[in-house]
């Protein structure tokens, strides 16, 4: 290494060796980040959702209608373009408390993506499918992360009942399997579980306790910066309630 | 591929580097038996003592034969080469982690492949970087400052060198991911899981660097204590000797409890008794490491100090403002590194009294500190002109990134104020502005140095050195403020993702890493460039052979306030 060359053997030899332990670390066998879909699963879901920033679904039905999944449920997220603005679509654990932000889901911070912006092309009327294979039961948020405020929804894995119900398995409470409303404030924000809805059609025999609405955060909406699902207009006249669970 | 497919790929594969293993071994041992065979015909006990007469008052270069000299300043060079390739390594593994943070999710590389790049970044920059570059320096430069009579231990510390770059390139491949500081139980996870992650191999090759340092340590120490000229006396030894004694003095009286930790660690495998949570002791591992994992830091930093000790008279042409302070502080440093580990761990449950010991402390280090900051402000004050030369423009901005980085540090050791920074960025921040101003930047100060003396003469181009000066300087403080500001707003530290609301720090701190990067990259160029030209000055360095500064100052100089 005598000689002029030395200077430029040493960048060679860091170089080489830089090269090296470049390519032997970022060959590592990675787990657990990338989703297998099953072949064959229990289950199979086809959800259509329509891409607006005024919410999921604006103009076809509820707006960021909350959805229900059995566990081993391959859903195939149908997305319809209705604006011309970019949008994502993507699955992250619900908070455990109003004042926690987003958690991450599947090691990625915004949660597991599910359609890039490059995937949702801001073409009005183009569609795409994304899939997920949702083997856990919980309660998840489904959201677009360019509008986080007003693109999202909850999504509810239930551990027990099949699709065909419409029940939500509460994640915080120790008998909150079976309790059914679709417009149920997500479990998991209080003591006290409360839900709000026309509850005259649904069978509440598993329920116990009396109901009323309470407890409910006016600045949640700030705070988590998610909307929750409790429709104000749909209270009156029903049976409210909140039960400690 | 199949597995009869795999079998061939193996054995060629492990054929061809027992080949080149073989063949660098018999260059190797045909070229030491050369000069065994030549120190016995001209009558010396062993070789060391042959090279170091022959090389006596020579320059020592930097060609292949510091791989088979076994004299102290060959295994200096020797140490220094290396820890320079695992700095270039560590580094842009940082710098990698940095571009994948560019989005609030991992962009580049997998979070898997984020945590085993953050533990190598660590373990090999502290490991591999500082404490080869602590041990280059001094086994490369203490054998002139203390005129060293004697060189006869080579071949153990020639030994221990070898463990030591064993050791780091079985951390290279055991893809380790449990952070520096290896807490059980994720270290104990005995087959590969995530990417591939071996940590057994991690906490053996761990044990092999410290048997390598610590030897290395051991042997230093003697040379410095037993092998010391007449004319050296104790009270006469330069500053950067005496930083050199306290660092190998905290190296060997700290580091066999982590060494008995990782025996245990390893012993763990296979009879859990030690550090899992039935044992009563889940803490016991934490306390043993960091009862290692604080003096390391400091290890990692004062032999730089005495660097800067070192190159300051020279660019000021004053004497050191006070030798006696500069002992003292360095000293009190090594003394209150052995008693402050316990503020790693604040938030662990050591109770209010043990946080509110370590935290006085550790407030204490600010007194040695100071003194040493203040001895360095002394003597720019007192110069009668400063010469900005490349080494003294990463003295200075080591200087302002101690002082910054030493403020932010002390307010961590605040039991209260701990809990909330404990594991943001602002921890990160702390010591990125004291590890890169003072670490990194004074060892390439030391490089630029000593520059005409491995290279036989020649000289860098200045103008690339400063703009690797001022790029190192810019980007640290960009990286490191930002970390800070983030830490102080919660960003926490550590991970592949952030909240999005983080992004402008995240951004400014990716932006400082690169141009670290880019800066280095500037270093490379420069010595490539540099090498080519003819050599066209002499090969003294001013830190071995420092240039006669009169005691008496100028008249007009002392007091500075000009």
């Amino acid at each position: 290494m005598q000689g002029n060359k030395a200077g430029v053997g040493i960048v060679i030899i860091v170089a080489v060796v830089v090269a090296l332990s470049f390519s032997y670390v970022l060959t590592s066998p990675t787990g657990g980040s990338k989703i297998t879909i099953p072949s064959n699963p229990a289950y199979t879901n086809t959800t259509n959702l329509w891409a607006d920033a005024a919410g999921w679904n604006y103009g076809h039905g509820t707006i960021n209608p909350s959805l229900n999944y059995s566990v081993g449920t391959v859903v195939t997220f149908h997305v319809t373009e209705e604006d011309t603005a970019p949008h994502t679509l993507y699955i992250v654990s619900a908070p455990s408390s109003p004042t926690q932000g987003p958690i991450s889901y599947e090691n990625q911070g915004n949660g597991y993506q599910i359609l890039s912006t490059s995937q949702i092309t801001q073409t009005k009327g183009h569609t795409v499918d994304g899939q997920y294979y949702f083997n856990k039961a919980g309660v998840y948020v489904y959201w677009c992360t360019i509008h986080p405020q007003t693109m999202v929804g909850w999504l509810y894995v239930n551990a027990t009942s099949s699709s065909s119900t419409t029940s939500l398995s509460a994640a915080h409470s120790a008998s909150g399997t079976g309790i059914s409303n679709s417009h149920m404030t997500p479990p998991g924000f209080f003591a006290s579980l409360s839900f709000a809805g026309n509850l005259g059609t649904k069978a509440l025999s598993n329920l116990e306790g009396t109901f009323s609405l309470e407890n409910i955060p006016s600045n949640i909406n700030s705070d988590l910066q998610y909307p929750t699902y409790l429709d104000m207009s749909t209270v009156s006249g029903t049976t409210g309630g909140s039960v400690e669970l | 591929m199949g597995v009869f497919s795999l079998l061939v790929e193996t054995v060629v594969v492990l054929s061809v580097v027992f080949v080149i293993l073989a063949y660098l071994y018999y260059r190797y041992s045909s070229a030491k038996m050369e000069v065994e065979r030549e120190a016995d015909a001209k009558g010396y006990e062993d070789s060391e003592s042959y090279i170091s007469a022959f090389m006596a008052g020579k320059p020592r270069r930097l060609d292949w034969s510091i791989l088979y000299y076994n004299d102290a300043k060959s295994i200096g060079l020797r140490f220094m080469m290396a820890s320079f390739i695992f700095l270039f390594i560590a580094g842009s593994f940082g710098v990698l982690m940095r571009l994948s943070l560019t989005a609030p999710y991992p962009t580049i590389v997998p979070p898997d492949i984020y945590n085993i790049l953050l533990t190598e970044h660590a373990t090999l920059m502290i490991y591999m970087f500082t404490i080869g570059m602590s041990l280059g320096l001094g086994f490369y430069l203490i054998p002139t400052q203390i005129k060293a009579v004697r060189d006869n231990m080579g071949n153990i510390t020639s030994a221990a060198f070898w463990l030591y770059l064993v050791g780091g390139i079985l951390f290279v491949l055991s893809r380790s991911a449990f952070r520096w500081y290896l807490y059980p139980p994720l270290s104990l996870q005995l087959g590969a899981f995530g990417a591939g992650t071996e940590a057994w191999l991690g906490i053996l090759s761990m044990e092999i660097i410290f048997t390598g340092i610590t030897i290395a340590s051991i042997v230093a120490l003697k040379v410095i204590f037993l092998d010391r000229s007449s004319e050296v006396p104790l009270g006469k030894m330069p500053l950067f000797t005496w930083s050199i004694v306290f660092t190998l003095i905290m190296l060997v009286s700290s580091d066999p409890p982590i060494m008995v930790a990782l025996g245990m660690l390893f012993y763990d495998y296979f009879n859990p008794i030690f550090f899992v949570a039935n044992s009563h002791n889940v803490l016991l591992f934490a306390d043993l490491f960091w009862f290692w994992g604080h003096p390391i830091v400091y290890i990692a930093i004062l032999p730089f100090f005495g660097i800067i000790y070192e190159l300051l008279p020279t660019f000021t042409g004053t004497k050191i403002y006070s030798y006696n302070s500069g002992v003292f502080g360095l000293g009190l440093l090594m003394v209150l590194s052995e008693l402050v580990w316990g503020h790693h761990l604040q938030n662990s449950g050591l109770g209010l009294n043990w946080d509110l010991f370590f935290s006085i402390v550790s407030f204490a280090v600010v007194i040695p500190s100071a003194i040493t900051v203040f001895n360095w402000i002394a003597t720019l004050w007192t110069a009668n002109k400063i010469r900005l030369t490349t080494p003294m423009l990463f003295v200075l901005n080591g200087i302002v990134d101690f002082i910054i980085g030493g403020i932010t540090g002390v307010m961590l050791a605040d039991t209260s104020v701990n809990e909330i920074l404990h594991g943001t960025y602002a921890v990160t921040s702390h010591f990125h502005y004291v590890f890169v101003g003072i670490s990194l930047g004074i060892s390439m100060a030391a490089f630029y140095v000593i520059f005409p003396t491995i290279s036989g003469g020649r000289t860098y181009d200045e103008r690339l050195a400063k703009w690797h000066a001022y790029l190192l300087a810019f980007g640290s403080l960009l990286m490191s403020t930002s970390w800070q500001i983030g830490g102080w707003l919660g960003m926490p530290r550590a991970v592949d993702g952030y909240f999005a609301w983080f992004q402008p720090y995240q951004i400014g701190a990716i932006l400082g890493g690169v141009i670290i990067g880019i800066a280095q990259l500037v270093f490379l160029y420069n010595i490539a460039v540099s090498w080519y030209k003819a050599p066209s000055t002499d090969t003294n360095n001013i830190i071995e052979n420092p240039p006669e500064i009169p005691s008496e100052a100028p008249s007009g100089a002392v007091g500075g306030g000009r």
